[in-house]
């Protein structure tokens, strides 16, 4: 990640230190200091302070970027609101760590899905390539004229953010080229056309612009679809709004987010050998939400697994809400369950996904769902 | 996963274990091979137990989780035998390589192994030898292509290392990293 912020090369970066997410700014650091960027970089007292000086920089028309995780994100929780309600195009870097109590350095999605509603656009990414990828879109994302919101790259932490994988880098001057030079609109800084941010904004306004905001992160969606094609046609790797492995005749398919996904994909093709038509939708984009394509790719599947590796207390999980609401017109209507799994870091193998699709083989055969919402691999049954 | 070469490293914190995970994996890369490396991370006490893992292969890797059954097993700390999770997983066809002066069938009876191959490299005393302190990594890593051959040859290890090294170290530890390198191959002794 910290390749692709050096290839971006931002006007400013702020930023705070935070386990899984330190290594980022960490290598990033080093490039400034060895002159391998023009960033001015600010470090910060907090990650509230981080976010604060994001918004500041992006408001006065720089290109801007961070990077953080778990609480770090939580203690931005009031700046990511105003970032994305002040049109703001700045990209981060969420390396998904779950939220303490009790402390806990590793991996689940607690962090970035508890940030869902904040109205940044949400990218997942279940390797270092895609992330890598997915950050050189993000600034061309973000900064289209008809989205202008902050975009979070999300990967897991340790599991993906502290291991070496091949993978391929493109050269500085392609990835610049791709992403082209940012000129912010209405900057702060324009004494000659001189403009207020975040003012007051009551009944007479504020539901006005939330409904435009609402637009702009609808429009993305479209704009995510043109930029990530450009992109297979410029540097060869395709991507789509989510990933479907091996869906088109599936009756069962998994869901899921990240890098279990390559997991499931390894048992999905050792099943498909043995004849089970099964398959994986992997969710890139989170926010948008893409209700409609999920449900026509899903067309035809008898029952879906959804597997969250994050919790919303008293609810079911995050992705088996949006799942099953863009299910819910679907003629027929596929059998949905959720399944909690990988708090803290907790491992799935791949024999618990043989398992999974062992389940859903019999919910199949029964026409129904046993339990619709359990935690996997976990003690105290 | 056998269409994954994998390999399960254990140290403790301090010996230089992740490291030499990670620069094993840049050095196979270096081959034309995809590969993956990454710790088992807890919290990081210098002496504690370290896992640290690699995946070898021919087509890219998919899998993320740690190495549950090993073709090649790296003790780089002697003091960890007797410890269960050494053997974890091991089959008939997993290779040891551990760091100890001891004679090697002393070595394999005190793994419990039966009939594993077992290639024991003094890293330890290589490591004073060359840097008055205690870092078998790299004399470990020589040991690796010594017992792996088909994975990557001394030849290709030592021209890939030298790049893995010169990113993170200055010249003339690069130099003396290379040297333990080549020591740890050619004080392998076989069972």
């Amino acid at each position: 990640m910290a390749e692709a912020m050096r290839q971006i090369n931002p006007d400013v970066v702020a930023a705070f230190p935070i386990t899984p997410s330190t290594q980022v700014i960490e290598d990033f650091a080093t490039f400034v200091a060895d002159g391998k960027v023009k960033t001015e970089l600010i470090t910060v007292e907090s990650e509230h302070s981080a976010m604060s000086a994001c918004i500041g920089a992006s408001a006065a028309g720089g290109r801007v970027m961070t990077a953080t995780s778990a609480n770090g994100l939580a203690l931005m929780w009031e700046m990511l609101y105003i970032a994305a309600s002040m049109r703001q195009p700045i990209l981060m870097t969420v390396v998904n760590r779950a939220l303490s109590a009790p402390i806990n350095i590793h991996c689940d999605h607690g962090d970035s899905m508890g940030a869902r509603d904040a109205g940044w656009i949400q990218i997942y990414a279940e390797n270092n390539q895609e992330a890598y990828d997915n950050m050189v879109m993000a600034p061309v994302i973000a900064e289209h004229r008809d989205v202008r919101l902050p975009v979070m790259v999300c990967l897991d932490g340790f599991i993906i953010s502290h291991s070496i994988e091949t993978m391929e880098l493109e050269e500085d001057q392609a990835v610049r080229d791709f992403i082209g030079p940012y000129r912010g609109l209405h900057s702060l800084l324009d004494t000659d056309r001189p403009v207020t941010w975040g003012a007051l904004d009551l009944h007479d306004y504020y539901i006005e612009h939330k409904r435009g905001q609402q637009a702009a992160i609808e429009s993305a969606k479209s704009v995510i679809e043109s930029v990530s094609d450009r992109f297979y046609r410029t540097f060869g790797r395709k991507y789509e709004l989510f990933e479907s492995y091996r869906i088109e005749d599936a009756e069962r398919v998994m869901v899921a987010i990240n890098s279990v996904a390559g997991e499931i994909k390894e048992v999905v093709d050792a099943l498909r050998d043995a004849g089970e038509k099964v398959g994986l939708l992997k969710i890139r984009l989170f926010r948008p939400f893409p209700y409609a394509q999920i449900a026509a790719a899903l067309r035809g599947a008898k029952v879906v697994t959804v597997l969250d590796r994050s919790t919303s207390m008293g609810a079911y999980g995050p992705l088996f809400g949006e799942i099953r609401t863009a299910l819910y017109d679907a003629e027929p209507r596929p059998l949905v369950y959720n399944r909690t799994f990988g708090l803290g870091g907790r491992e799935l193998f791949p024999d618990d996904i043989q398992e999974l699709f062992a389940e859903s083989r019999r919910y199949l055969q029964n026409g129904k769902v046993e339990k619709i919402f359990d935690f996997l691999n976990v003690r105290g049954d | 996963m056998s269409e994954y070469f994998e390999v399960r490293w254990h140290g403790r914190g301090g010996q230089g274990t992740v490291t030499g995970a990670k620069s094993l994996a840049e050095a196979v890369q270096g081959t034309g091979k995809y590969v993956s490396a990454f710790p088992d991370y807890g919290p990081e006490r210098r002496g504690a137990p370290v896992r640290a893992f690699d995946r070898f292969a021919d087509k890219r890797i998919r899998i993320h989780i740690p190495v549950l059954e090993p073709d090649v097993v790296m003790i780089v700390d002697p003091t960890l035998i007797g410890s269960k999770s050494l053997v974890e997983g091991i089959g008939e066809n997993t290779v040891f390589v551990v760091n100890t002066e001891k004679d090697a069938a002393e070595t394999k009876r005190a793994l419990g192994l039966t009939g594993q191959t077992l290639y024991t490299v003094p890293a330890n005393n290589i490591s004073y030898r060359l840097f008055k302190r205690e870092i078998p990594n790299s004399a470990m890593m020589g040991a690796f292509a010594r017992a792996c051959p088909q994975i990557i040859s001394i030849e290709a290890l030592i021209k890939e290392a030298e790049h893995a090294f010169a990113a993170l170290l200055a010249k003339d530890l690069v130099a003396k990293n290379l040297d333990a390198i080549r020591c740890g191959y050619d004080e392998v002794r076989n069972a």
